[in-house]
């Protein structure tokens, strides 16, 4: 190859080379999973790693271009999934070892589908918490995915393995799942961007379920183009996801540079100023002084509403997990083991309480959005912990990690409300970000900003190891 | 407000085998003590919830859609 494929190249530059014929697709993918095997010991981020379909699709892709056919937008570009995405032919863990004993995925889950379609080449399965009921990246039984900045540390969860993979270069696109954070906390704890967009936009089609009302899918990558572009392959309704809603696809890439002078922004006060670590205060306060914004508001009821998401996040996965409970107990993680049994012990008026309060909730926030287009707040309390780390200090309180470490992005997800994750890095610490929150179906415009923050210097950070 | 009035071991550890032997759940009394923890958490947060009266007619969300 001429000015061959280096890893951390972003996917679109890759897809452009690939289509252009100057990269061969099957070179790109070579290359990726040198650098993945590699790399893997150190990180633990992949699972499973499907060379042999990997490079058949690259030769397929090859094959088009030679044929002068139109080999899609992501042509050649390396991506992998979380492992609770169905990969036919592979069993779909979730992070567990129960589901050792499932039948073989059938066919690809929706989104892998898609992007195949774009072109892309899938290289494997990501490691992830337990049942994605897990805020730190670790995972008792194929161990934690570790953070590529720092390999002591914590990724974030549950989507641990996609953010150490995107992170440390061993592919340009991850798609994770994000119930209440599972996007967004690795996004931040590993410097990278990650996007969740409105509840019911992307297909869950053929991913392992956690908590259904409150369950979202989404792109983690190194550049905001690339999430744009991963996004536009990504959408269209999907009859096989109940939640999926029938809307047009929205175009984003041809809006992403129209920068940030018409839109109304507002910083999260009150709940997101309480417990944030003196990190997590600078990055809010860089992004706010880059977009020039002063206004904070406070949104009434968070504290309850992130009360509210645990709550349901509790019952349901619980009820999801009877039956495995009830045959297998003594092969769940201990921490996702206990957590789920306790959520057999709610009364039926905690969780109806809850329901109730996300109809008000949603109410309340459609009143900020009348007069704000966007909002932005940390995205983790503090930059990524150490591994092993049980419970931290936050505004004076003592709480776990593992339920505690997404208590700035439940109260989001818990409305379905698009999000993207900026990082914010500084020499010599490690990264952080920052939340970009829209209201429903407004993806564009919290992609739009997230673009602005890219180009004025928030960008993902390479490794220094 | 609390939801749930103060609990003894004993008290805490009787219903949790009620609720499991109900569910047809078998758990090993060494997971107990976390469990417990877990559901406080859970019990804490619902305290929370209850400090927000709703209206009467505040419509439950069972399925969100934005």
């Amino acid at each position: 190859m001429s000015s061959s494929f280096q890893v951390f190249t972003e996917a679109w530059e890759i897809a452009r080379k690939v289509r252009l014929g100057e990269w061969r697709a099957v070179d790109v993918v070579d290359k990726s999973l040198r650098h993945i095997h590699a790399q893997n010991t150190q990180l633990n981020a992949f699972t499973q790693i499907t060379e042999a379909r990997a490079r058949h699709e690259a030769e397929q892709i090859d094959r088009k271009i030679a044929r002068g056919e139109d080999p899609g937008a992501l042509a050649g570009v390396p991506f992998a999934v979380k492992n609770l995405f169905d990969v036919e032919g592979e069993v779909t863990l979730a992070g567990s070892r129960i589901n050792r004993r499932d039948d073989p995925a059938s066919m690809d889950a929706t989104l892998v589908q898609r992007m195949n379609s774009a072109g892309a080449v899938l290289l494997g399965a990501l490691n992830m918490g337990e049942y994605a009921y897990d805020f730190t990246g670790e995972n008792i039984h194929y161990g934690p995915s570790r953070n590529p900045h720092d390999g002591s540390r914590m990724t974030g969860g549950s989507s641990g393995g996609s953010g150490a993979a995107v992170a440390g270069g061993m592919v340009p696109i991850a798609l994770g799942s994000d119930t209440n954070g599972s996007i967004r906390v690795p996004s931040s704890l590993c410097g990278i961007f990650g996007f969740k967009p409105t509840y019911g936009r992307l297909s869950r089609a053929g991913t392992f379920p956690f908590c259904p009302s409150l369950d979202h899918v989404g792109p983690m990558a190194r550049s905001v183009t690339d999430l744009a572009r991963v996004y536009e392959v990504l959408q269209g309704y999907d009859h096989k996801d109940p939640a999926s809603v029938q809307r047009d696809r929205e175009p984003v890439i041809s809006g992403l540079d129209e920068g940030v002078a018409q839109l109304k922004i507002a910083i999260a006060g009150g709940y997101f100023r309480k417990q944030a670590s003196t990190e997590a205060e600078q990055a809010i306060q860089k992004v706010a002084d880059c977009l020039g914004v002063n206004e904070e508001v406070e949104i009434a009821g968070v504290a309850q509403a992130r009360a509210a998401a645990y709550l349901i996040t509790n019952a349901e996965s619980s009820n999801l997990h009877l039956e495995r409970l009830r045959r297998y107990a003594g092969d769940y993680d201990p921490d996702v083991r206990d957590r789920m049994l306790a959520g057999t012990l709610l009364p039926a008026s905690w969780v109806i309480q809850a329901q109730r309060f996300r109809s008000y909730y949603r109410a309340e926030l459609q009143k900020i959005f009348a007069k704000h287009d966007l909002l932005i707040a940390p995205a983790t309390p503090m930059t990524a912990p150490q591994i092993g780390q049980r419970s931290m200090e936050l505004g004076g309180e003592t709480m776990l990690v593992r339920p505690h470490l997404g208590l700035y992005t439940q109260p989001f997800s818990f409305i379905g409300l698009p999000v993207v994750v900026v990082p914010v890095s500084t020499v010599g610490t490690m990264p952080i970000g920052v939340q970009i929150i829209a209201a429903p179906w407004q993806e564009a415009k919290a992609l739009r900003v997230a673009r602005y923050l890219e180009l004025s210097g928030f960008t993902s950070p390479l490794p220094q190891n | 407000m609390p939801v749930l009035k103060p609990m003894s071991d004993a008290m805490a550890e009787q219903y949790m085998q009620i609720v499991f032997e109900t569910m047809d759940l078998t758990v090993d009394a060494a997971w107990l003590p976390e469990i417990r923890n877990y559901f406080m958490i859970s019990a804490r947060l619902a305290g929370i919830l209850e400090t927000y009266p709703l209206a009467i007619t505040e419509d439950l969300a069972p399925v969100f859609r934005p």
